[in-house]
């Protein structure tokens, strides 16, 4: 597990996908970013990697419906995915109750390493 | 009268005589309070009811008590704004009769003056209108010195109309012309209800196109400001040998600001969000919504050596949890912030109290700088800020304590000793259910935290879902 670990970024932002890769690289893990959630599925489905970040506010797939998708599949099980939001509505709202960990906007690189110590160490 | 006896006494009336004398005083008695009874009617009626449809059926139903006519109308402006007149009783008027009006009812609202017509009036021979009756009972309408129009008696027996006819016309007149200016009232009442409400349905829309126009805004500078922190902060890592004295200033410089925008944004959708407090209010445990409130300051805590302490038991109020803990989240934060560099004691005191009138007092009480009586009064302002230099965000905090607290029905308030520190109050209405609930709302974890000397967030499993808070929260 420590030797390969593998995370997938899910955001519509180009940039911030970018600048979440690079702090998941310096954490150890080898990345993947995704901005048509649409290509998220197939892509996780054939990786089954050890670390989803999802952002939820994306346009055409929405993350809640994509977090549903992946705790549906049973061969995803061991994949930890970590729900990224702009609004706090959403957590009372129970939309991210899934997920193994929400991170609200903005995040910050210390969130990003510890995050990944947690769920990936 | 009852003709005098010669012989003045009483016994020597003629019995038949006297019969005769008091049967025709009970029927003139009767005629008279029926004619009292119609009047009666009318003016209920009027009282009773606005409706100008339903005043004139009355009216012309009860006329027929009062007066003897074939002809009954009412002449009144249309919307149109032309005079025009309706029929209350007799034939229909037909064709432009409706618009044609006769000569006395141009007079009585020409000069504001009743008309009594006794016989055939050559002025009126080429009239359509009322031609056929030689007599004629016109009166105008006045209301408050306007003339709104007129009330036509019309008969066409010639030299119908006595004095005392003329009189009780008048009192109709009168009592419709008041009926008139109420129904009226109430129609331009209505027509400014209805305006406003419309109005105001206009700017609830407008305001929701706002308040999400703002929310989207705000909502997406999340990213690209997430983006901008995180590369900064990644710089040093990436490129160690970029970083020197000169460098570092500029690095921390961007994540600084970065910080202070998203302290921005966050109050910006604050402020938005406390429109939707909504009446509903439900009992909220106000020492789980402190709690929560003092999770998000952890690092701060730590960081300015501040303790905390919510003194407990506290009791439930009623309001919303979310809005609840945002306003201590503000009170708590800015006691933090703000408790000034070089105090002896560093300590934030989180308590409440359930009052006699039925609301409860939630103070927090620093051992802070304190602020001037001057400085007190704009506090609670929009954008106002004390701390110019070491104030994060919009200085939007109080205001939104402010709004939340009004929102919810309660007060709010600072008390404060400079050099000695200060005290932010809020009242809520207590919750009728506990008045001091010892419910953990934490789960077990948090309610086995004792004094909040820093409370850390548990990421165990136990804890129902870890959230890492943005460090910089609204003030």
């Amino acid at each position: 597990m420590t030797e390969k670990r593998t995370a997938v970024v899910i955001d519509d932002d180009r940039l911030l996908s970018e600048a979440f890769a690079m702090a998941l690289m310096l954490a150890g893990f080898e990345v993947t970013t995704i901005n048509d959630p649409r290509e998220a599925m197939a892509h996780i489905r054939a990786t089954a990697p050890t670390l989803i970040t999802l952002d939820m506010e994306m346009p055409r797939i929405n993350g809640a419906a994509l977090l549903r998708e992946i705790r549906a599949d049973a061969d995803l099980r061991a994949s930890k995915v970590i729900v990224i939001s702009a609004s706090s509505q959403s957590i009372s709202d129970g939309a991210f109750d899934e997920a193994d960990m929400v991170l609200m906007k903005p995040v910050t690189v210390g969130q990003v390493m510890d995050m990944a110590r947690r769920l990936a160490g | 009268m009852i003709p005098r006896p010669p012989s003045g006494r009483l016994d020597d009336l003629d019995r038949d005589q006297l019969l005769a004398t008091v049967r025709r005083l009970l029927a003139e008695a009767d005629a008279l309070s029926s004619r009292i009874a119609a009047v009666n009617e009318i003016s209920i009626a009027i009282n009773r009811d606005l409706d100008l449809d339903e005043i004139l059926r009355v009216v012309a139903k009860q006329a027929k008590w009062l007066l003897d006519f074939d002809h009954l109308s009412v002449c009144l402006r249309a919307d149109t704004g032309l005079w025009t007149v309706k029929g209350l009783f007799g034939p229909a008027l037909v064709g432009d009769e409706r618009d044609r009006l006769g000569t006395a009812v141009l007079r009585a609202l020409e000069k504001q003056q009743p008309q009594v017509v006794r016989q055939p009036d050559p002025a009126a021979a080429s009239d359509r209108y009322l031609a056929d009756y030689p007599s004629q009972l016109i009166f105008p309408l006045m209301a408050d010195r306007v003339v709104l129009g007129t009330i036509n008696f019309a008969s066409k027996a010639p030299g119908l109309y006595t004095n005392d006819d003329a009189r009780i016309a008048y009192m109709v007149a009168l009592q419709l012309a008041s009926a008139l200016r109420n129904a009226a009232t109430l129609r331009e009442l209505q027509q400014t209800r209805d305006a406003l409400a419309d109005r105001a349905a206009e700017l609830e829309t407008l305001n929701q196109e706002l308040d999400a126009y703002g929310h989207t805004i705000a909502h997406d500078l999340k990213s690209p400001l997430s983006s901008i922190l995180l590369r900064s902060e990644m710089l040093p890592m990436i490129a160690p040998e970029f970083v020197n004295d000169r460098t570092r200033v500029v690095i921390n410089g961007i994540s600084e600001s970065a910080r202070r925008m998203a302290t921005m944004i966050e109050q910006l959708l604050a402020l938005a969000k406390v429109r939707n407090v909504s009446e509903n209010a439900v009992s909220v445990d106000l020492r789980g919504a402190a709690f929560n409130a003092l999770m998000r300051f952890t690092h701060l805590t730590e960081q300015e050596a501040v303790v905390v302490e919510v003194v407990q038991p506290m009791p439930r109020v009623m309001g919303h949890a979310q809005f609840v803990e945002e306003v201590l989240a503000n009170l708590i934060g800015n006691a933090i912030k703000y408790m000034g560099k070089d105090r002896p004691t560093r300590t934030v005191t989180v308590r409440a109290r359930t009052l006699d009138d039925g609301f409860v007092r939630c103070e927090v009480q620093d051992t802070g700088i304190g602020i001037a009586p001057e400085d007190r009064a704009r506090l609670f302002q929009m954008f106002s800020r004390l701390h110019t230099v070491t104030a994060d965000g919009l200085g939007l905090g109080l205001s939104i304590v402010l709004r939340i607290v009004k929102r919810l029905g309660g007060q709010v308030g600072v008390e404060s000793e400079p050099g000695v520190g200060s005290t932010f109050w809020f009242t809520l209405p207590a919750a009728p259910d506990s008045p001091t609930a010892p419910v953990p709302a934490l789960g077990e974890a948090a309610a086995g935290l004792p004094p909040l000397e820093s409370v850390t967030v548990n990421l165990s499993p136990a804890v129902a879902l870890p959230v890492v808070i943005p460090e910089n929260t609204p003030a």
